[in-house]
């Protein structure tokens, strides 16, 4: 085991280096970041003359190895927006993105646990029906419906809840709920189906025949055989809520890492790109790594070599 | 603990809890919390370095320049400068105020002047250098009076200290702590100091009970940053903002029928252009450029898609701003006929025409440049629209990758006339439009040393003539006007450079 973890750790380092070169290539050739520092009546002269003055009319491989070798020393470099260095953007907005996740996951997996053990105890009933319609509804809304909505609903026509920002517990509880819906849709079924499955087995069949409460059966013997699934499915969306709550963190005005990586993007200021995404990159690794040591302890039968 | 005492306990904590928010609540009521939402974030503390909109209206509080613009009529007042004088055509002196400190005590001197603006002057990595570049030197004459020296005749001395991007720094505490370090904690000498920068999020200013211009009006002022226009406006029907700005058309009607909320309709310098190629077909032929010019219906564009917000124009000169020439300005020349009648006689061969047009960029600017598509089509000629978002629209505009035609609503933070005809010169049209004239080119050097006020302002309608009307490089067709949200609590007055000076904005 301990090896298999250090294997994968000494992955991270070729991963991130190509993961550089991709964004270097993409953020190159999606245009010119100077056409967007300065207003359109500068003038020619006054843009060649700023490309020149931050090394942006250089060739493309030695932007790239300037910027490599910044990296190497551990400079990711100055944003051009902010003028400021890129990591300590990245890593002001981490904490901001980290609650927002680790709340919108907590409820997503409670709210899933709970429901789709429900349905799936309850199966072929009005119960089961309800939640699996609940679950659709919850894939097919958009993200940006929902979060408009909870806004209208409760922030404005009922001002129970601030419209946006962050700051106190209650700015966090719309966005959360936001991404919770949509989360929760994707883990309900997943663990309806797997609790179905398990239930089959014929150890369920002999824990029953023993007599065992039905609650007993349930969540000592079956649910922690569905936990597998979960594992992967909390190691899936933490990237995605950590860097891809994107439109979630617009509408709410939530200062998050998606919402500082698209302001990269639309300002073609690669250094921030760059930071954002590898920080993405490192935490979905160390996700991975982590959901792998997780199923080892819950299923004694897997292990890595 | 018995049942009885523990459920005591926890009402009577309940309690206590729930008249906690009242008490912070009555606390923060007395205090006067002025809460501004714009799309964006700023950028930097550093005046000189961001060229944006959103970024100048947080820092024109915070710090200031040597002059200012005057809220009623744009007109110059003195500042940081008690008093100031041409010398000769490349000197001009200002005095200074003697009872300018920074928000750390330091008193503001000359040497504060000399370092700002020599830095912007010369450091070429600056957003605000390719303007600034003009000062020579800065000579310090005394810890009170200073002389600007530019590099030959500069007749808009005024305009350029004056505009977005000129207050000045606190060069002893940058000298002494770094860049760096001011970027963190920044001082400015303006009636509002920083309290907090929550990036993408709000910056707040505090009072600074200091401030030479008297006790400033507001406690604090948070300049909140909401990208969605949707929440903005959540947000000023729920009364936690007070003013939000790029009100979207659609939104105009719920935000004045709701009570506590309307919509106050500002100036703006911004004015909507059909920029065209010159060295393209069927462009290139002036005919063709002409016919597009009568054939937009700016009138109609105007009642319809921009709720009566514009006026009409054929220069790209906005009113306020110096040299414009108002004989193009609030006319109609739609004339779908002569359009058709120009495109005959111009042999255009039906050639397909790209209108690159931008979207979520100006007000309804995707929507206007579709209707402006079909108002060409109607007319005879072969458009196809392009609406692309801003980033990828400013890529193609500013290398000139479009096959005929762009839409851009211009802007001027400058106002002078000669800031915007800037962009005709042949060195700026390479590769826009590919616009060419020596003749031009020859008039804006001209006017651009010419420190006669009258004769430049003649010069600077010359060249609005040459350009919008005798060979059509461009047709300007609507001023745009700037829609804020504002809560009804509030005397405020919009200011035609889009800058908010919170001090005089009061309640009723």
């Amino acid at each position: 085991m301990g090896n298999y973890l250090l294997k994968r750790m000494l992955q991270i380092i070729p991963v991130l280096l190509i993961l550089t070169f991709i964004i270097f290539c993409l953020v190159y050739v999606a245009g010119d970041p100077v056409a967007l520092m300065l207003p359109p009546e500068a003038g020619e002269t006054a843009k060649a003359a700023l490309r020149k003055a931050l090394g942006l009319d250089k060739p493309f491989a030695e932007q790239y190895l300037i910027y490599l070798g910044n990296l190497l020393r551990g400079n990711f470099g100055t944003s051009y927006v902010y003028n400021q260095d890129a990591l300590s953007l990245v890593l002001e907005r981490i904490p901001y993105s980290i609650e927002l996740a680790m709340v919108s996951l907590c409820c997503s997996v409670v709210l899933g646990i709970v429901l789709g053990v429900a349905a799936a105890h309850f199966r072929n009933t009005p119960l089961d029906l309800f939640v699996n319609g609940l679950a659709a509804l919850g894939q097919a809304l958009p993200g940006f419906w929902v979060a408009i909505m909870l806004i209208l609903l409760f922030a404005v026509q009922i001002p129970l809840l601030p419209v946006s920002g962050a700051g106190t517990w209650k700015h966090l509880v719309l966005p959360s709920a936001t991404l919770t819906i949509l989360t929760s849709s994707k883990i309900i079924p997943l663990i309806r189906s797997n609790m179905i499955e398990v239930m089959q087995q014929d150890y369920i069949r002999t824990a029953r025949s023993k007599g065992l409460r039905s609650s007993v059966v349930v969540f000592k013997h079956a649910f922690k055989n569905t936990l597998v699934p979960v594992i992967t499915i909390i190691a899936m969306q933490l990237p995605t809520l950590l860097g891809g709550a994107l439109i979630t963190e617009t509408i709410f005005a939530w200062p998050g890492l998606g919402m500082l990586i698209y302001r990269g993007v639309a300002n073609l200021d690669m250094t921030v790109v760059q930071a954002g995404v590898m920080a993405v990159a490192v935490i979905t690794i160390m996700a991975n790594l982590v959901s792998d040591i997780a199923y080892c302890l819950i299923d004694p039968t897997i292990k890595y070599q | 603990m018995t049942k009885k005492k523990l459920v005591a306990c926890l009402t009577a904590m309940l309690l206590v809890l729930s008249c906690l928010p009242a008490l912070g609540a009555t606390a923060e009521s007395e205090r006067k919390v002025l809460t501004i939402a714009q799309g964006g974030d700023i950028s930097t503390f550093d005046m000189q370095n961001h060229n944006n909109g959103v970024t100048g209206a947080v820092l024109c509080n915070f710090s200031h320049g040597l002059v200012e613009r005057a809220d009623a009529d744009n007109s110059w007042v003195c500042v940081l400068a008690e008093s100031y004088q041409m010398i000769d055509d490349s000197t001009w002196e200002f005095k200074l105020r003697h009872d300018v400190t920074w928000h750390n005590g330091d008193p503001f001197t000359a040497a504060d002047v000399k370092w700002t603006y020599e830095r912007v002057a010369q450091d070429d990595q600056l957003k605000e250098n390719h303007i600034f570049k003009i000062i020579k030197e800065v000579q310090i004459i005394d810890d009170y009076t200073v002389r600007f020296i530019t590099d030959g005749p500069y007749p808009t001395m005024l305009s350029l200290l004056s505009k977005n991007g000129s207050q000045v720094m606190p060069s002893k505490y940058i000298q002494e702590n770094g860049l760096d370090y001011y970027l963190e904690h920044p001082i400015g000498c303006g009636p509002y100091k920083f309290k907090e920068w929550v990036k993408d999020s709000v910056v707040v200013l505090e009072r600074y009970d200091d401030y030479f211009g008297g006790t400033p009006y507001w406690d604090e002022v948070r300049f909140r940053s909401i990208p969605e226009a949707s929440t903005r406006v959540a947000e000023l029907l729920s009364g936690d903002v007070d003013i939000i700005t790029n009100v979207p058309t659609n939104e105009w009607d719920r935000i004045d029928q709701n009570e506590g909320t309307e919509i106050v309709l500002g100036n703006g310098t911004r004015v909507f252009n059909v920029i065209m190629k010159w060295n393209t077909s069927p462009t290139q032929n002036q005919k063709v450029r002409e016919a597009v010019a009568y054939a937009i219906d700016a009138k109609s564009i105007i009642a319809s898609v921009l709720k009566n917000a514009g006026t009409p124009c054929y220069t790209r000169i906005a009113p306020g701003v110096f040299g414009q020439d108002t004989s193009l300005y609030d006319i109609d020349k739609y004339d779908a006929q002569k359009a058709k009648e120009l495109i005959a006689e111009s042999g255009y061969n039906g050639e397909e025409i790209e209108l690159l047009v931008p979207s979520g960029r100006y007000l309804m600017d995707s929507e206007v440049g579709k209707i402006v598509a079909a108002m060409l089509q109607q007319v005879g000629l072969n458009v196809r629209v392009n609406v692309l978002e801003w980033s990828a629209y400013i890529n193609k505009f500013n290398v000139g990758d479009f096959n005929g035609m762009a839409l851009i609503a211009y802007g001027d933070d400058f106002f002078d006339a000669s800031y915007g005809m800037n962009e005709y010169r042949t060195e700026n049209c390479t590769p826009i439009s590919c616009y060419s004239s020596e003749a031009y080119d020859a008039l804006y050097l001209e006017a651009l040393n010419n420190m006669d006020p009258v004769s430049r302002a003649a010069q600077l309608i010359q060249m609005q003539q040459m350009i919008f009307v005798d060979e059509c490089v461009q047709a300007p067709f609507i001023h745009l006007k700037v829609p804020y949200g504002i809560n009804s609590r509030l005397n405020f007055t919009s200011r035609i450079d889009e800058m908010f000076y919170v001090n005089r904005i009061t309640l009723k």
